[in-house]
């Protein structure tokens, strides 16, 4: 069963390029390029997480998303100056994943997130006397 | 077939309860009227009070039917003041109930009809991973 689920996860892997516009949410500037990796919650039964780099300078950046195993499910190089990239991910039961951005000068930065989903069933009971 | 099993648990202190707790006590409502609440639990379990001022002590009859029509639980009873809760074993396994209950003395039937409808909710929870 947690074997389809990473796959699940893989294949339903979503990766969507947002517009350069929010720039306000990537934190710290300067020659450590700073990256912010921050969930947003979830929309369309989705994960939301969000995955800001500052990179004036046009270097490349390694973006890899790895699942609990350690199995990728993500991999891109990108170079653009303001690299500001939301991805969906499929919720499972239980789940780590974990981003790494690499710039090839400095340390990866490396950002894990445990995921926990709680299922439960709510009843809605009504009464009525029909006499 | 399926297994259905209908557990009654008569509380004692449930009368007392009763007269004391959040809802009408019998003795106030009109004479015969019968009431049927649900009680529901954290962990998902469906228990009914079904109380009967029945001041005659007539012989009545309880009935539980499913949304098929089966009875699924029935007894005759002749308490004064019938106070019992009922715990539906298998409540996923129901979307609709009726209690009736039949009075053998003056031929009262008064029907409740249950209607049940679930729906999943999910508590999601992502923390970030501190010194990995």
């Amino acid at each position: 069963m947690a074997r389809f689920f990473k796959y699940l996860f893989g294949a339903s892997f979503l990766l969507i390029l947002s517009s350069a516009r929010a720039q306000s949410t990537v934190t710290g500037t300067g020659s450590n390029n700073a990256a912010t990796v921050k969930y947003l919650g979830v929309q369309d039964d989705m994960l939301v997480f969000d995955v800001a780099y500052s990179n004036p300078t046009g270097g490349k950046l390694l973006v890899v998303i790895k699942d609990q195993d350690g199995t990728q499910l993500y991999q891109n190089l990108f170079n653009e100056k303001t690299i500001y990239k939301q991805f969906r991910l499929p919720k499972t039961e239980k789940d780590r994943v974990v981003f790494v951005l690499r710039d090839f000068r400095d340390a990866d930065v490396v950002k894990a997130f445990d995921i926990n989903v709680n299922s439960r069933l709510i009843h809605e009971v009504a009464v009525r006397k029909v006499n | 077939m399926k297994s259905i099993v209908l557990s009654v648990i008569l509380a004692g202190a449930s009368l007392v309860s009763l007269a004391n707790g959040p809802h009408d006590p019998i003795g106030e409502k009109k004479e015969n009227t019968a009431e049927v609440k649900y009680i529901g639990t954290p962990e998902g379990e469906f228990f009914f009070d079904v109380a009967y001022n029945n001041a005659a002590g007539s012989r009545f009859s309880l009935a539980i039917i499913d949304e098929a029509g089966n009875t699924i639980f029935q007894s005759v009873f002749s308490d004064k003041k019938f106070d019992k809760r009922f715990k539906l074993a298998e409540p996923e396994s129901y979307g609709k109930l009726e209690f009736v209950i039949r009075n053998f003395a003056d031929n009262s039937v008064q029907r409740f009809e249950v209607n049940t409808a679930s729906r999943l909710v999910e508590d999601i929870e992502v923390k970030e991973v501190v010194n990995r």
